[in-house]
């Protein structure tokens, strides 16, 4: 069977409702395997060596968290930098990732209606997304 | 008060003082042998004065009836107990109790029980090494027991009383030292605090920055360290345990002094401080490009 690596970040999960629940859930299962990032790096000292491993062991990434300024929590960033290595997850070498699925889960203080075009947000968090990196989403679909 | 006690006599200095008087005729006779008498007598009274203050005021003077003293009853009943609140458990204490977490605790400094008091804090006093002490805390309704007393000995005493008695106690155990720790770990405990480590490490980081090095580097650096120590401390703990019976202290301090700097030599340490944000490969490949 599949397995399942959760990066789960949030900076405080004891005011979110939403991410308990899904958090409580998704552990419930065997094949998931959760990485609670702000509980394991409080200080964001990131084990590079044990995440690298983690992700290594798993054919799934989903990466559980709020949405904070169109973005992750700032721990997510400097996980992504430390573990992410040239010559491990990119450049020449770095195919430590191929071929691995990724999933975003994640959880936004508002309705839906105000990720929608012409309303609040004015525009769907994928193309809020692309936006921001100045590319056109859609294309490659 | 055994020294206020002791300036009562007038010492033996005096005589050879007052017959050198006589001597230059500062002193008539009758003087000097008079003073003189009263010097032997202050002499013979003190041991006297002594007995007076440890068998009638030292018992109806407070805090130095200490051994006499009973254990305070204790009413509350807390998720914690503090066993000794010296600076070093006071501060852990109050960190706790600011998080709103009820604390009991115990010190067996008389005194400083007092004196605590006075400035309203509840404190009770008693010897967290003994049992009944413990169980009148509540130790069997609390979850964690903070054991931060003054000397090793005693520290050691409450962590095989608690062991015993009280297996579901999560300890979190004050180390007064290195070699302390490897006593502690021994035990079982895991959770070992020594208590100049973190203090003199942000001593450490200031002093980095104070001549150059980035505030950011110098943190990372800092924990990656720490990092490092712990893991030596409990290599050597196990190390010690193998080895202590034909082992001197001395000559086994300086093997852990070599590990030590075989643990910090930079090839090892700082390389593991470098790799976060290390752009070299990438501008090698770039370049390998052009």
């Amino acid at each position: 069977m599949a397995r399942i690596l959760l990066l789960f970040a949030h900076s405080a999960l004891e005011k979110s409702r939403a991410n308990r629940r899904l958090l409580a859930a998704a552990a419930a299962l065997d094949f998931v395997t959760v990485n609670d990032l702000y509980e394991q790096y409080p200080d964001f000292d990131v084990d590079v060596e044990r995440e690298q491993q983690l992700l290594l062991t798993h054919d799934y990434v989903v990466l559980q968290h709020p949405f904070y300024w169109y973005s992750a929590p700032a721990l997510v960033k400097q996980w992504e930098d430390l573990v992410l290595e040239h010559g491990w997850a990119y450049g020449q070498t770095g195919t430590a990732l191929a071929d691995k699925r990724f999933v975003n889960a994640i959880t936004v203080g508002g309705r839906h209606s105000t990720y929608q075009p012409g309303n609040g947000h004015g525009a769907t968090i994928p193309v809020i997304a692309a936006r921001t990196c100045s590319l056109r989403w859609g294309s490659a679909r | 008060m055994q020294l206020a006690l002791g300036l009562s006599q007038v010492g033996e200095f005096a005589f050879v003082l007052l017959s050198f008087s006589q001597q230059i005729h500062i002193l008539d006779a009758r003087t000097t042998s008079l003073t003189t008498a009263v010097v032997a007598l202050s002499m013979a009274f003190t041991p006297l004065v002594f007995l007076f203050n440890d068998r009638v005021l030292q018992p109806r003077l407070g805090p130095a009836a200490a051994p006499t003293r009973p254990a305070d009853h204790v009413e509350e009943r807390n998720p914690v107990i503090v066993a000794g609140f010296s600076g070093y458990g006071s501060m852990a204490g109050r960190f706790l109790r600011a998080n709103g977490i009820g604390i009991t605790v115990l010190d067996p400094d008389a005194s400083r029980v007092d004196s605590l008091r006075q400035l309203g804090l509840r404190v009770y006093y008693g010897d967290a090494s003994r049992h009944e002490l413990l169980h009148a805390a509540g130790a069997e309704q609390a979850q964690v027991l903070i054991i931060a007393l003054d000397s090793h000995a005693h520290i050691m005493a409450t962590v095989a009383v608690a062991q015993r008695h009280f297996p579901h106690l999560r300890l979190l155990v004050r180390s007064l030292s290195r070699t302390d720790s490897y006593d502690l770990l021994a035990t079982g405990v895991e959770t070992v605090y020594r208590e100049t480590v973190d203090n003199s490490l942000r001593l450490g980081v200031d002093a980095l920055r104070l001549l150059g090095v980035r505030a950011y580097h110098a943190q990372r650096a800092a924990r990656t360290f720490l990092r490092h120590d712990e893991q030596a401390v409990r290599e050597l703990a196990t190390l010690r345990h193998d080895k202590v019976a034909y082992l001197t202290t001395a000559r086994q301090q300086i093997q852990d002094l070599e590990h030590l700097l075989r643990m910090d030599a930079a090839s090892n340490y700082l390389q593991e401080v470098d790799e976060g944000w290390d752009n070299t490969t990438l501008r090698q490949e770039a370049l390998a490009r052009d």
